[in-house]
């Protein structure tokens, strides 16, 4: 479905993405993980195209997208949940979701977001709140919701667990879960790399900007490299 | 007491052309980070464009049947060419500078200013143009106050443009995302809104806004002249800063008290003083209370 091949990109002067090269098959879930720094955050926002590609190709379900805008990409249906929730503090729990759906014109949003709801049952009281006075899990629910509300194809997850409590964080990986099964392709970056690699999978490790290991989620946890660098053992 | 209230109420006439300017001003910041200098000259050009569809429209003003229509038409000629002056200066002066450091677009806008100025005042001339009342002018006295009905049109019209765009900032799709942008950019990219446009219907917003605030500044003081933006556009700069730029109601607010003030400050003091105070107010608010009366949303997440 996603075909990153040889992606060099970065902030000025200093270049972040070294020959990126991954893979996404349609229905799947695969992670990436690596340390701080390692260039996760700017792998998922130049596939959102927030960054600009220097050279290489992004391929999604065949297209050349790594020309296109961010609005663009939403369009094809590559939408992402940022890093540090990023909802829109000052509007609405239901403002941010009707501007998860800004781009969508078919007469299925109120539909959608009844489903949604239903999946995130603890936003359903809350729809006439600022998004900004909610807790940082519900804030994960919302920022969730809203990336749900464009319809995604592939669904990009930035550290969806960073900051939250061990339960709340489990409830997100089972959220994850239910979204792929859904039908919804996903690309997740964790620090919680145990987490990670027990749903994907298949997984990449991203070092200094370039993938540095790959395979299949069960088969990182063993891996003597990942056990000692991002499984802490 | 009877200075005071007929003070205030010329003082709330003329604050609301503040605040229409002042709108424009904080938009603009809210969403695209950027003072907009030369706002004040879209509002001067606006008067200009009102007295172009002033002559044009002359037969329709004079017959009795069709003045009401005639005034409409007036205003939306102006505000509809300003709305594109706006558009165009975004696109050709800010734009190219978006990724620019913060003061590359602010010298820009002070020379967009001069530009216009010049442009105006080569075709229409510098020496001050009379602009008619285009109403027929009926004074009302209650008590000790006296107020004509061009006062009423002003406040009334200027009332109706505010709450149109609270409506439309609140509920349109178009302002949500407006709102989104302003909150946090790169989010609003990510739910797939598109910066250059949103900023684009900012400018046409506001500007069309500032060209109402002309025609009405023409109705009322019946003389126009190319350097009328300056001072207009600094005090409802200074209206914004007051209300807390980037905050809408705020530069509503900011609008009406800075008027209020001149007016008070023109009817207590001397008149002569009357430029003073704005930027007293100005001073004030920089030193004690830099967010302003309402704060804004000034202190971005880094």
């Amino acid at each position: 479905m996603l075909e990153v091949s040889d992606l060099y990109a970065g902030h000025g002067r200093i270049e972040i993405l070294k020959g990126l090269s991954l893979k996404v098959p349609a229905g799947q879930i695969v992670t990436l993980i690596g340390a701080n720094g390692a260039g996760k955050t700017t792998s998922l926002m130049t596939l959102s195209g927030l960054v600009p590609v220097r050279k290489g190709r992004i391929a999604f379900e065949g297209r050349t997208v790594e020309k296109l805008a961010p609005d663009e990409r939403v369009k094809l249906g590559i939408v992402q949940v940022p890093e540090g929730r990023r909802i829109f503090s000052h509007l609405t729990v239901q403002e941010n979701l009707d501007l998860g759906a800004y781009l969508r014109s078919d007469s299925d949003v109120g539909k959608d977001r009844a489903e949604l709801l239903e999946l995130f049952p603890i936003l359903k009281d809350r729809l006439q709140q600022l998004a900004g006075n909610m807790s940082g899990g519900e804030q994960q629910m919302l920022a969730m919701a809203r990336a749900l509300m464009a319809r995604p194809r592939l669904l990009l997850l930035d550290e969806p667990s960073l900051g939250l409590a061990p339960k709340m964080i489990d409830t997100v990986f089972q959220l994850i879960r239910r979204i792929n099964q859904r039908g919804i392709t996903v690309l997740l970056v964790e620090q919680n790399a145990w987490k990670a690699l027990e749903i994907a999978s298949y997984a990449y490790v991203i070092e200094t900007g370039k993938i540095k290991l790959e395979g299949a989620g069960k088969e990182l946890l063993s891996n003597p490299v990942v056990k000692q660098l991002y499984l802490g053992e | 007491m009877d200075v005071f209230l007929q003070q205030l109420v010329n003082g709330l006439t003329i604050g609301m052309i503040y605040a229409l300017i002042a709108l424009g001003y904080t938009m603009v910041y809210g969403i695209a980070q950027l003072i907009n200098f030369a706002h004040g000259e879209v509002f001067m050009v606006g008067a200009y464009f009102g007295l172009f569809a002033y002559s044009i429209l002359t037969p329709l003003l004079s017959s009795p049947g069709s003045a009401t229509l005639g005034v409409f038409l007036v205003f939306l000629f102006a505000m509809t060419l300003s709305a594109l002056l706006g558009v165009v200066i975004e696109r050709f002066a800010y734009r190219p500078l978006r990724h620019a450091p913060r003061l590359a677009p602010l010298i820009t806008a002070i020379g967009v200013s001069f530009l216009l100025q010049n442009i105006i005042m080569l075709v229409f001339g510098p020496s001050d143009k009379s602009f008619p009342s285009l109403i027929e002018s009926v004074t009302y006295t209650a008590g000790s106050v006296t107020f004509t009905n061009l006062q009423i049109l002003i406040a009334a019209s200027s009332v109706l443009l505010m709450i149109s765009l609270h409506v439309f900032i609140r509920h349109s799709r178009t302002g949500k995302a407006m709102r989104a942008l302003a909150d946090d950019r790169d989010a609003a990219n990510l739910v797939g809104v598109n910066t250059n446009r949103i900023i684009s219907v900012t400018f046409l917003i506001g500007s069309a806004l500032a060209g109402a605030g002309g025609v009405m500044f023409g109705m009322y003081y019946n003389t126009i002249n190319f350097h009328d933006g300056y001072l207009a556009g600094l005090k409802a700069f200074t209206a914004a800063v007051l209300g807390g730029i980037g905050n809408i109601p705020g530069a509503m607010i900011g609008g009406l008290l800075i008027g209020v003030l001149e007016g008070l400050g023109a009817g207590y003091l001397s008149s002569e003083w009357k430029n003073v105070f704005a930027f007293f107010i100005l001073i004030l608010i920089l030193l004690f209370r830099p967010s302003g009366l309402l704060g804004a949303r000034v202190v971005k997440k880094v």
